[in-house]
C-alpha cells in the first residue's frame, strides 16, 4: 500500500508537466494567413485570429507585416496579438496574384510540413488583389471571415465552380511531375467573389485562369466526379435570338465516366478521352418533340462538349501545364518515353495529340414534354 | 510501420509493394526452418538450448549474441517511440519523463511470463484492429495509376528495397524463446504463418495507400507518409486524425516491446545464473530511462542504430536459422556413426 502510494506521488511529480500546457484563452488561433508581395517587391504576411472575450467588441484581429518567412511573421506577430500565435488550425492560406507569379514561392509553405502541430488542410487561394484588403474585409451580412470563406469555398467546390485544394493536395500535385497544380481564384470587389480557379505551371508559377464553366469540364477530365455539374447550352439547331433567348437549354449531368487511351506515335504522346455522360434536363425554352427528337438534342450536348472540352485544352496546351493529370496516364502506359520528358511535361504535352468523344444520353427529361 | 511506405518508394518507386511480398516469403521459410530445428528439443529455453548444443562454455558465450540484439531492439524501440512523443505531443517534455513514462508499463508487462505476453497481445490486437478503418477515406482518393506500370526499373531496386525492410518484418526469432512456452506445439507452424500473413496484410494496405494517394514523385520526402496521410483526413469533430492514431498505435509498440526486453531479460538472467527474470528487467528498464538522461534520443542517433538492426536481421533471419539447422543435423550425422 505504501509502495503504491508512493508510486503514484511519484508518477503525479514527474508528470505535472506543465511544459506543454496551453489554455485555448492564451493561444491565438491563426484562422488565415495571407501572403502577398507590396509595390516594392517585399513579402508581407497577414493572419486573422478569432478573439474569445467578452469585453471586445470585435470578434477577430489582424495583423500585417513584413517578414522574409512565414515563421519569422510568426514570431513578429507575437509582439502584438494577446496570445500564442499558433498555425494549427490555419483554415485558409491566401496568397496573392503577385506571389503566385514568382516560381517556387510554394517554398514558403515549409514549416507546415515540417512542425508535426501544424494543420495540412488549410484551403488554398490566389487571390486577384492585394490580400490585404480581402483579410481586412468585414462583411455586416455574413459570420466571421473564416467561417464565411470556409463556407464560400466548400459551397463552390461541390457546386464545382472552382476546385478545393487543401495544402496537402497542393504538395502532392507540385511534386507531382506528371500533373500541375490548380488552385481556387478569389476576388474583392464590393464583395468576395469567386472567379474560377487559377492553374499554375510546374514550378507552381500562375499561368492561366479559367472560369466556373471551364472549372467544371476541367473537373470532369480530371475524373473528379463528385459535386453537380450544370450547364447551360444555346441549341445550334435553333437560330440565334438575342433579346430573351429562346434557344437555351440546361442540364445537369447526373453521372459520367472517363476513359483515357493513351499512346505514343510520330515522336509525341497521343491521348484518346472518351467521356459519357448521363443528363438531366433542367430547362428547354424552345419546342421540340421531346420522345422522338432526343437525340437529336443529345447530339446538340455532345457536339457542344466537344468543342468547349477542344477549346480548354487548347488553353492548356498553350500554357505548358496540365491541370487533368494526363502525365499520370503517360507514366503508366508509356513508362519509357514518359522517363524522357518527365522533367519537361508541359512542353511534351504541349506537343501531344489529344482528343475528346463525348457521348451524352438523356436519362430523364423532367416533367413536361 | 509510420516510415516503411517512405522507405520502400525511396528504393524501389511504386513497386515497392511487392518487396514487402519478398520479405514475407523470406520471413516464412526462415521461421519454419527455425521451427525444424525446435521441433528436436520441444521443453529446452534458448539458454538451455545453447549449453545442449554448444557445450557450457561456448553455450554460454554465444548467449550475449542474443542478449545484446534483443536489448537493442527493446531499447531501440523506446527510444523512437520517446521520439515519436516528443515530436507529435510533447516537445517541451525532456525525453527521460517520457522513457519513464514507457518504461513503467513495459516493465509490468516484461516481468510477468510468456503466457500474459501472449495474452496481451492478443488483446492489443483486437484493441487496435479498427485502426485500419482510419486510413479508408484517402483510399478512394486514390489514383491507382501511380502503381503502374509494375516493375517499372526491372528487380534491382526492388530486390534492394526488399533487403532494407526486412527487418519490419522481425520479430518471428522470439520463438526461439517463446517455442517451450507453447502449449500446442503441432500448431506452432500455422500460427507462425497466420501471423506473418496478417503483418503482410497490414503492411501491403498501408503501403498501397500511401502510394496511390502521394505522388509517386514526392512520397519519398515524408520521413512518416503514413501520419501525414491521416493528417489530412478531418472530420467536423476531429481535426487530428494523425495524433489520435498515433496515441493507439503505441499499444501496438508495446507488443514488439514487451518480447524483445522479455528475451534479453530472460536469457541474460539465465546467464548469471537467476532463477528470476525480474531483478534484471527491472535493471533493464532503469538503464534505459538512465541512458535518456544522459544521452537525447535523436532522429539522427535513431536512423543509426536502425540500420545496424538492419544489418543484424539481416544476417539473423536468412543464416542463423540455416546455420543452426544445419549444425544440428551435423551433430546427430556425427552421433549416429558412433554409436556406443
Amino acid at each position: 500500500m505504501k509502495k503504491l502510494l508512493f508510486a503514484i506521488v511519484l508518477l503525479a511529480f514527474i508528470t505535472r508537466g506543465g511544459l506543454d500546457r496551453a489554455e485555448i484563452e492564451n493561444l491565438s488561433l491563426r484562422l488565415i494567413v495571407g501572403i502577398d508581395l507590396d509595390d516594392d517587391g517585399n513579402l508581407v504576411f497577414s493572419a486573422s485570429n478569432p478573439i474569445f472575450d467578452k469585453e471586445s467588441k470585435i470578434k477577430e484581429e489582424e495583423f500585417v507585416t513584413r517578414a522574409d518567412t512565414l515563421w519569422d511573421s510568426r514570431a513578429k506577430s507575437d509582439r502584438t496579438f494577446m496570445g500564442l500565435a499558433v498555425s494549427g488550425k490555419i483554415q485558409e492560406f491566401l496568397i496573392g496574384k503577385r506571389v503566385m507569379e514568382h516560381a517556387n514561392w510554394f517554398r514558403l509553405m515549409d514549416p507546415l510540413f515540417r512542425e508535426p502541430k501544424n494543420s495540412v488542410r488549410a484551403r488554398m487561394i490566389m487571390v486577384d488583389g492585394p490580400v490585404e484588403d480581402v483579410i481586412r474585409h468585414k462583411p455586416e451580412d455574413k459570420p466571421r471571415l473564416p467561417l464565411y470563406l470556409t463556407k464560400l469555398i466548400d459551397t463552390a467546390h461541390r457546386k464545382n465552380v472552382t476546385v478545393r485544394t487543401m495544402l496537402l493536395d497542393f504538395w502532392n500535385q507540385d511534386v507531382e511531375k506528371g500533373k500541375t497544380a490548380s488552385v481556387t481564384e478569389l476576388r474583392k470587389e464590393s464583395r468576395l467573389m469567386i472567379t474560377g480557379t487559377a492553374l499554375l505551371d510546374e514550378k507552381g508559377k500562375y499561368r492561366l485562369s479559367i472560369g466556373p464553366e471551364e472549372t467544371m469540364l476541367l473537373r470532369m477530365l480530371q475524373n473528379e466526379r463528385k459535386g453537380e455539374f450544370s450547364f447551360t447550352f444555346h441549341a445550334l439547331f435553333e437560330p440565334d435570338q438575342p433579346t430573351i433567348t429562346s434557344d437555351a437549354y440546361s442540364f445537369s449531368i447526373d453521372k459520367f465516366s472517363v476513359k483515357t487511351k493513351t499512346g505514343y506515335a510520330d515522336d509525341r504522346f497521343r491521348f484518346h478521352i472518351t467521356i459519357k455522360m448521363r443528363a438531366t434536363l433542367g430547362e428547354r425554352l424552345f419546342p421540340l418533340d421531346m420522345p422522338r427528337e432526343t437525340v437529336k438534342l443529345q447530339q446538340d450536348m455532345a457536339e457542344q462538349f466537344e468543342d468547349r472540352f477542344g477549346d480548354l485544352i487548347r488553353k492548356i496546351q498553350q500554357a505548358q501545364i496540365d491541370p487533368i493529370g494526363l502525365g499520370l496516364h503517360a507514366r503508366a502506359r508509356e513508362y519509357r518515353h514518359w522517363k524522357q520528358v518527365q522533367d519537361h511535361w508541359g512542353e511534351a504535352l504541349s506537343t501531344a495529340d489529344i482528343h475528346v468523344t463525348v457521348k451524352v444520353s438523356i436519362v430523364n427529361k423532367g416533367l413536361i414534354d | 510501420m509510420f516510415t516503411l511506405p517512405g522507405k520502400l518508394a525511396d528504393h524501389a518507386g511504386t513497386d515497392g509493394w511487392i518487396c514487402i511480398v519478398l520479405d514475407w516469403l523470406l520471413v516464412c521459410l526462415s521461421g519454419w526452418i527455425m521451427l525444424l530445428t525446435l521441433r528436436k528439443y520441444p521443453s529446452l529455453t534458448l539458454p538451455e538450448l545453447l549449453e545442449q548444443l554448444f557445450g557450457r562454455w561456448l553455450g554460454k558465450l554465444l548467449m550475449l549474441l542474443p542478449i545484446g540484439y534483443f536489448m537493442l531492439i527493446g531499447w531501440f524501440n523506446l527510444a523512437t517511440t520517446s521520439i515519436y512523443i516528443k515530436n507529435w505531443f510533447l516537445p517541451k517534455t525532456p525525453p527521460c519523463v517520457i522513457l519513464f513514462l514507457l518504461a513503467v508499463p513495459g516493465y509490468m508487462i516484461v516481468r510477468q511470463g510468456p503466457s500474459i505476453h501472449g495474452r496481451f497481445c492478443e488483446l492489443v490486437f483486437y484493441m487496435s484492429i479498427f485502426m485500419i478503418l482510419l486510413p479508408i477515406m484517402p483510399l478512394a482518393q486514390g489514383h491507382w495509376l501511380h502503381l503502374l506500370p509494375v516493375v517499372k526499373e526491372g528487380w534491382r531496386p526492388i530486390l534492394d528495397g526488399a533487403v532494407h525492410t526486412l527487418n519490419a518484418f522481425a520479430g518471428i526469432e522470439i520463438i526461439l524463446l517463446y517455442y517451450p512456452s507453447l502449449q500446442k506445439k503441432r500448431y506452432a507452424l500455422h500460427g507462425l504463418l497466420a501471423a506473418n500473413t496478417i503483418t503482410l496484410i497490414i503492411y501491403l494496405y498501408v503501403t498501397i495507400i500511401c502510394f496511390i494517394y502521394f505522388s509517386p514523385d514526392g512520397i519519398a520526402r515524408l520521413d512518416q507518409p503514413l501520419l501525414i496521410l491521416m493528417k489530412n483526413v478531418g472530420f467536423r469533430f476531429l481535426e487530428r486524425l494523425d495524433s489520435l492514431a498515433l496515441a493507439a498505435y503505441l499499444l501496438v509498440i508495446f507488443t514488439a516491446l514487451a518480447p524483445a526486453a522479455y528475451s534479453a531479460t530472460f536469457t541474460l538472467s539465465r546467464l548469471l545464473g537467476m532463477p528470476d527474470h525480474r531483478r534484471i528487467a527491472a535493471w533493464y528498464f532503469s538503464a534505459i530511462v538512465a541512458t535518456g538522461l544522459i544521452v537525447q534520443p535523436t532522429w539522427k542517433m535513431s536512423l543509426w542504430w536502425e540500420q545496424r538492426i538492419v544489418n543484424a536481421v539481416l544476417v539473423l533471419l536468412p543464416f542463423v536459422p540455416i546455420a543452426l539447422y544445419v549444425y544440428v543435423w551435423g551433430m546427430e550425422q556425427v552421433r549416429k556413426r558412433r554409436p556406443g
